[in-house]
């Protein structure tokens, strides 16, 4: 009998590791990136490909101080980039969040079930995750450190929010 | 002598950013009340007592011909919800009925925690 788990660390498949080395390595990454550039045609898939779409425009639109009519700090390129590793290594099977520009110049992904059913990250650019969450009269917040994949608190609270 | 800010008063923040606004329900969204990263402060005006027209007039007149920007919606919430979430809301005259919320959190996550609560008590509008 075969039995299926829950696998609580898995991000995507669309993300090939990084641990290898030499041409045959080379040589995999462009057949992976080929197969993923088809599947992100599909449905599914495109809808990461648009919010990375969002994000490009987000940061060329907010890339001087005040962008917001007041004193906003310019959105960083190390947000951008850390927002753009987020997204892409965000599992399949979840919703893609939408892009919000923060005053502070980080970049914040927000998921919304309605007024009071919101979980947001906001990324800095600094190998950290802050995260705050509305589950009707519940509240999370705190902050994890995002290395090669995304925390599986992370995960859990979005799971959380479509439950 | 500036009148101090009472729980029973209504605030705006006006904005000017346009996905500050959530398409889906049009609601404002936590970043419109996070604080300005020069002052830690969030701009509100004290709308009590006044009509919806010179509130808009205030945003047109004070917050978009000032910044060379338009008005896009506001954002309403009522003082008392604000203080009860550990902030303050201090008069800042000139302009007349500015004030600011004041007395954010330092830890960041805790900081959005409160503007998304902000968020999901404003009434939200478009202009």
């Amino acid at each position: 009998m075969t039995m299926a788990m829950r696998c609580t660390d898995c991000t995507t498949i669309t993300r090939l590791p990084q641990n290898g080395f030499g041409t045959d390595h080379v040589q995999l990454s462009k057949y992976f990136d080929d197969i993923v550039a088809e599947l992100r045609k599909s449905i599914t898939l495109g809808g990461k490909t648009d919010v990375l779409q969002s994000l490009e425009d987000l940061f060329k639109e907010c890339s001087e101080t005040g962008w917001d009519g007041n004193e906003a700090s310019p959105i960083t390129e190390d947000a951008y980039v850390e927002a753009r590793r987020l997204i892409s290594n965000l599992p399949i099977n979840l919703r893609m969040p939408e892009v919000v520009p923060e005053p502070s110049g980080e970049i914040g992904l927000e998921w919304s079930r309605g007024k009071d059913r919101v979980f947001i990250l906001s990324l800095s650019g600094k190998d950290e995750i802050v995260y705050a969450g509305l589950f009707g009269i519940n509240k999370v917040h705190g902050v994890e450190y995002f290395g090669d994949t995304v925390p599986s608190t992370i995960l859990e609270n979005l799971r959380r929010l479509y439950v | 002598m500036v009148e101090p800010v009472i729980p029973s008063e209504v605030l705006s923040r006006f904005i000017m950013q346009m996905n500050w606004f959530r398409p889906s329900d049009n609601r404002v969204r936590y970043a419109a009340f996070m604080p300005n990263p020069k002052n830690g402060e969030t701009s509100v005006f004290r709308i009590s007592g006044i009509s919806d027209r010179e509130v808009w007039e205030i945003g047109d007149r004070e917050v978009g011909l000032k910044r060379d920007k338009p008005v896009l919606g506001r954002a309403d919430i009522g003082a008392s919800f604000v203080i009860t979430k550990g902030l303050n809301v201090m008069p800042s005259e000139p302009p007349v009925r500015h004030a600011n919320i004041v007395g954010w959190p330092e830890e960041k996550s805790e900081q959005r925690l409160v503007a998304l609560e902000l968020a999901a008590e404003a009434i939200s509008y478009k202009k």
